[in-house]
């Protein structure tokens, strides 16, 4: 700018009045998550952000671009302070933002100029607002200077174009010397000439004051032409899907290839985008979103100023909690952060027999049969074409070394207690309630320690390596963005607690019951919970799912009536709860291990847990994470490479979890027809009691997908019809 | 109520901004300055039509009233004469004045018609009382008549209007007041909105004139039982009005006074206020009108002075040239009375012009 060396900000002619003494601030946003009521049905909450976080460094221009409905304005609301988020903090500097503040300024699309005022009033009313007015009245001409509207001080609003109005709105917000300016597509109403124009007179603002700005745009051009970094949010729910920095020196050239460039870049990845999102139509969150932030009775230790422990665990789920129990049973320090407060509703309701083995190494097997957890010996399936029961009973193959040949149902906000509860006693220190913010590396690249806070009070934690168990949250995974969506299964899932389901004949009556429908990928699940409740749900394809008008108990209901078995089960059934409704987004990360960090269970990928292999992905992971931690605080090298061996185990268990999954969904006849079948029969029990670690092979999913390619190729092939296209893409 | 100045200057810049165009700052300079510059004198040429009107029907008039008034006393006649003649001259003495005062004939251009108008109206009710003997008397006294009970009657009747005023204007100011103080808290905080806002659905809407019975026996003077009354019904209106002005207040305009540091007081009082102004004038203006209604009312029934109580009592004597010239004195403090209002209102929401129309 006209900002010679070595001068003042104060001297430069045209520019602002007090520039030095208006640094900007830094911002800080850390996984917010906001809802609203859908607008027709007032049960439904909308998600508007789920899980956002970002950091403006003082002094930086950051835009957001992002499709309508992404969330670009709620954020920008939160961080003004207007509306407050359901959960996750904002930062300004050193202050959380609770409340509007004039630091904030925030400029609307609209200019909403009071037009009961002058321009000059209107520009004044911030300095009024403050009483500030008889000290600084000499800066309200300096602003009129400032933005060029000198001549028109006693002009209404209505008088100005909309050039000039959006100019008064900026002097408005300026005024105030805020450290945090916020436009919301302050440009957006204005002609392609007119926009240029002012594009140019807001930098000059910024780079005379170095306010920190954060501009919401739908246009790619200006959010290149302006910004240092550009984020790309996507909606349903907002989220941010990447930040993108613009290394182009100022001032930039509107036509030089590096910024065509970068457009075209930005353009492709927000066409991905939405192609990507297209049917999953599916909005509402499925349980209450906020974990109330009260102190609850099994806090045990409050955050102290520093501590030093070895490992930090974030997240007390079943993950979290087995790590705890393990690295206890080993003597090693460590601490598990939680942030819901117990307990708390979860999907992943039944159980399979390979954490038996971990229930008995973690000592807890007891409390598992003291809690009376109901004993599931085996899965029912049935297909809609038929009344064919197929049973897979545990015994038939018992699970190396095991001598019980059951696994559980269980109630997982009671059992996720239990654990974490079983975990302190062996001697994790859990702090309930406390909210990660940010994990943090050192200079070299390797973890050091964790931020949280508490009650809304920060605090450090430093340790020498931080396990990231905080599940589908994916804290370090966000951070650190290696998160790569992995959508292959787009599936949903609706469910409820109900009384009175009809369980059938007894000795199959607290199976887990799986209910293939005549639908794409759909299915049902029944579950007994105890003697008198089960837990039912319906999963289907996200295009499948209720939209419009449907709410989701009518769409449940439809599903029920589809089919007579399924009726008969259902016919005296009586919800327990609200229905709840949740989506799949599955996910893989980019590396699982890192210097001085790992990730185990739902933090390091999620896929769809057809196969009630949710808490066993969880535990398995713990189980061998805690195996390579101890070992790696044993000789006291906690980077990557000590953690390899985990990292290679968990994607050959996960990667053959996802795959058989993938050979299930595609030709739905097969699976059938293996389990009948003694000899397949075996390998997929095994396969079903959670055997895929530490397999080098596994014939029965060559087998299937070998019959698929037959199938394929075969258009005369009785399954042909049900081979699913969609999944044409398997590896 | 549009007064011709503003309805000029509102046509200009419509037509100024179909010439502008949208946006372009140095397009607007033009059309601000197109609100601001004098109308062209050129067109403004009265034509002389225009100019003899208001002489012709004084003529008329004079006339008419010469053939019909052979037979009534002299008194009556002459002053009648008297203020046609006096129109008569003015109305020459202003078409000089507009030759040599050119800023004065765009009003006189646009009052010269009714005026007129009014004039050979009163030459019509003249021609059917006076001269044929159309409408029966006492009833229906002639021009001249009314004219002679207003000149005779006037101190009475300035003493009545003057109590009138009074009266109104302490009822009028006591209900807006208490209306603004409700209708900011009904339409500013929830509690107090949940609380008032069914006790003004219910009671407001009874007409005030129906509380007189219960006024005159708690009031401890007719006077008070008026002033009440009209306070009351200027409460029901203004407290409406204003309770949905506040609340109606756009959202995104204390958002933005939220950002730039705003107090409460300052959104109620700068922002939520101002904002709500238009709506509040209406009410205003409605309250306006129902106290014109309760005042005559409550003086007909307790008070011993005013003017309405001046028209029961003429009536009682059968005086009905007092009670028209009673209506007449009403017509110009009433009207009077609405026109200040209205330049208050053109005070306060100036910022409107060129956004609505009046």
């Amino acid at each position: 700018m006209v900002n010679t060396a070595g001068k003042p900000n104060q001297e430069v002619g045209r520019a602002s009045p007090r520039a030095a003494a208006n640094e900007g601030a830094s911002l800080r946003v850390t996984s917010v998550t906001k809802d609203f009521p859908a607008p027709d049905h007032p049960e439904v909450r909308v998600l508007a952000l789920q899980d956002v976080s970002l950091a403006l460094a003082a002094g930086e221009l950051v835009s957001i671009v992002g499709p309508s409905g992404c969330g670009k304005s709620t954020l920008l609301r939160l961080i003004a302070g207007l509306d407050s988020p359901n959960s996750g903090e904002l930062w300004v500097g050193n202050e959380r933002i609770t409340a509007p503040s004039a630091e904030r300024g925030l400029v609307f699309q609209d200019p909403n100029l009071f037009p009961w005022l002058t321009v000059r009033k209107n520009i004044q009313s911030g300095l009024r607002a403050r009483r500030l007015l008889k000290e600084k009245r000499h800066e309200v001409d300096e602003f009129m200077r400032l933005v060029g509207l000198e001549s028109f001080a006693n002009a209404f609003p209505h008088h100005l174009s909309g050039g000039m109005a959006q100019r008064v709105a900026l002097a408005r917000a300026l005024i105030n010397h805020p450290k945090v300016l916020l436009l919301d597509e302050p440009l957006g109403a204005l002609d392609a000439f007119t926009r240029m124009r002012m594009q140019d007179e807001v930098l000059r603002l910024w780079q005379d004051r170095r306010t920190t700005m954060l501009l919401v745009t739908h246009d790619i051009d200006e959010a290149i032409y302006m910004s240092d970094r550009i984020v790309i949010m996507t909606p349903r729910p907002g989220r941010i899907e990447r930040i993108i920095d613009v290394p182009l020196p100022r001032p930039r050239q509107r036509n030089s290839p590096e910024f065509l460039k970068l457009r075209s870049d930005i353009l492709e990845h927000l066409h991905f985008g939405g192609e990507q999102r297209t049917d999953s139509g599916a909005v509402g969150t499925p349980r209450p979103t906020t974990a109330p932030q009260v102190p609850s009775a099994t806090t045990t230790v409050e955050i102290p100023e520093k501590l030093d422990t070895q490992v930090i665990i974030i997240g007390g789920g079943p993950a979290g909690s087995t790590l705890g129990a393990y690295l206890a049973k080993a003597g090693i320090d460590h601490i598990i952060l939680d942030q819901a407060v117990h307990p708390r509703p979860h999907v992943g309701e039944s159980l399979v027999c390979s954490t038996t083995r971990i229930f008995e190494e973690i000592d807890f097997l007891k409390s598992m049969e003291q809690e009376k957890f109901v004993h599931k010996h085996g899965a029912v399936w049935t297909h809609w074409s038929d009344s064919t029961e197929h049973v897979i009973r545990f015994r038939e193959i018992p699970e190396l070394g095991l001598t019980q040949t059951y696994t559980y149902h269980v109630d997982r906000g009671r059992f996720d207690q239990l654990l974490l509860k079983h975990a302190a006693r062996q001697g994790s220190r859990v702090i309930e309630g406390a909210r990660v913010e940010k994990i943090e590396f050192g200079p070299d690249g390797s973890a050091t320690g964790v931020r949280v806070a508490k009650n809304g009070v920060p605090s450090s934690l430093r340790c020498k390596l931080v396990v990231d168990a905080s599940g589908r949250s994916t804290v370090l995974g966000s951070q650190l963005r290696l998160k790569r969506n992995d959508s292959l299964f787009d599936q949903f899932a609706v469910h409820n607690w109900f009384e009175g389901v009809e369980r059938g004949n007894s000795e199959t009556a607290d199976f887990i019951h799986i209910h293939v429908l005549n639908l794409p990928r759909a299915w049902v699940w029944f579950i007994p919970i105890n003697k008198t409740v089960s837990s039912v749900g319906i999963v289907t394809k996200g295009a499948d799912f209720p939209k419009g008008n449907e709410s989701v108990k009518e769409f449940f209901d439809r599903y029920i009536a589809s089919h007579p078995a399924l009726a008969h089960k259902m016919a005296k059934a009586r919800p327990l709860h609200e229905f709840t409704r949740e989506g799949n987004y599955s996910y893989v990360m980019d590396r699982l291990v890192g210097d001085g960090w790992l990730l185990v269970g739902d933090a390091a990928r999620f896929v769809d847990p057809v196969f009630s292999s949710g808490v066993s992905v969880a535990m398995e992971s713990a189980k061998r994470a805690a195996d390579a931690i101890i070992t790696a605080l044993k000789s006291n090298d906690v980077r990557a490479a000590a953690f390899v061996d985990y990292e290679r185990t968990m994607r050959t268990g996960l990667d053959i979890w996802r795959e058989f999954i993938l050979l299930y969904y595609q030709l739905p006849p097969l699976f059938f027809d293996l389990i009948s079948r003694p000899e397949s029969r075996s390998q997929l029990t095994r396969l079903l009691q959670g055997d895929v670690y530490d397999r080098a092979t596994v014939p029965i999913l060559s087998k299937m997908r070998q019959v698929i390619k037959t199938v394929a190729a075969d258009f005369a092939h009785p399954w042909r019809s049900q081979l699913a296209e969609v999944l044409a893409q398997t590896k | 109520m549009t007064s011709p100045s503003l309805e000029h200057s509102t046509k200009s810049v419509e037509r100024a901004s179909s010439r502008a165009e949208e946006n372009a700052d140095a397009a607007n300079q033009e059309r601000l300055a197109g609100t601001l510059a004098p109308p062209s004198p050129a067109r403004l040429k009265m034509r002389l039509r225009t100019i003899l009107a208001v002489p012709m029907a004084a003529l008329v008039a004079f006339v008419i009233h010469f053939f019909v008034s052979k037979n009534q006393p002299t008194l009556e006649t002459k002053l009648y004469f008297v203020l046609l003649a006096a129109i008569f001259l003015s109305a020459l003495l202003g078409t000089i004045l507009q030759m040599a005062w050119p800023s004065t004939r765009k009003w006189l251009k646009h009052i010269s018609p009714i005026i007129a108008a009014t004039i050979l109206l009163l030459a019509l009710w003249d021609l059917i009382t006076t001269g044929f003997h159309l409408l029966p008397l006492p009833y229906f006294p002639g021009p001249a008549a009314v004219l002679q009970s207003l000149i005779n009657d006037r101190q009475l009747l300035l003493e009545s209007a003057g109590n009138s005023l009074l009266l109104l204007l302490s009822g009028y100011a006591i209900g807006v007041v208490i209306a603004l103080i409700a209708g900011i808290c009904i339409g500013w905080f929830n509690q107090a909105r949940y609380w008032g806002m069914p006790l003004l659905k219910v009671v407001g809407p009874i007409p005030a004139t129906a509380w007189v019975p219960l006024a005159m026996v708690i009031a401890p003077s007719p006077r008070f039982s008026a002033i009440g009354l009209i306070a009351l019904a200027v409460w029901f209106p203004v407290t409406m009005l204003t309770a949905s002005g506040i609340s109606n207040t756009r959202a995104s305009y204390l958002d933005v006074a939220r950002t730039l540091g705003a107090s409460r007081a300052y959104l109620i009082f700068r922002v939520a206020i101002p904002a709500a102004m238009p709506s509040i004038f209406i009410g205003l203006f409605m309250g306006l009108g129902t106290s014109f209604l309760t005042l005559i009312v409550a003086e007909t029934v307790g008070v011993k002075s005013g003017l309405g109580w001046y028209v029961s009592w003429a009536q009682g004597w059968a005086e009905y040239g007092k009670v028209y010239a009673a209506l007449v004195i009403m017509a110009a403090f009433f009207s009077t009375i609405m026109t200040i209002l209205f330049k208050v209102r053109d005070r306060v929401l100036g910022w409107q012009k060129g956004v609505i129309k009046w």
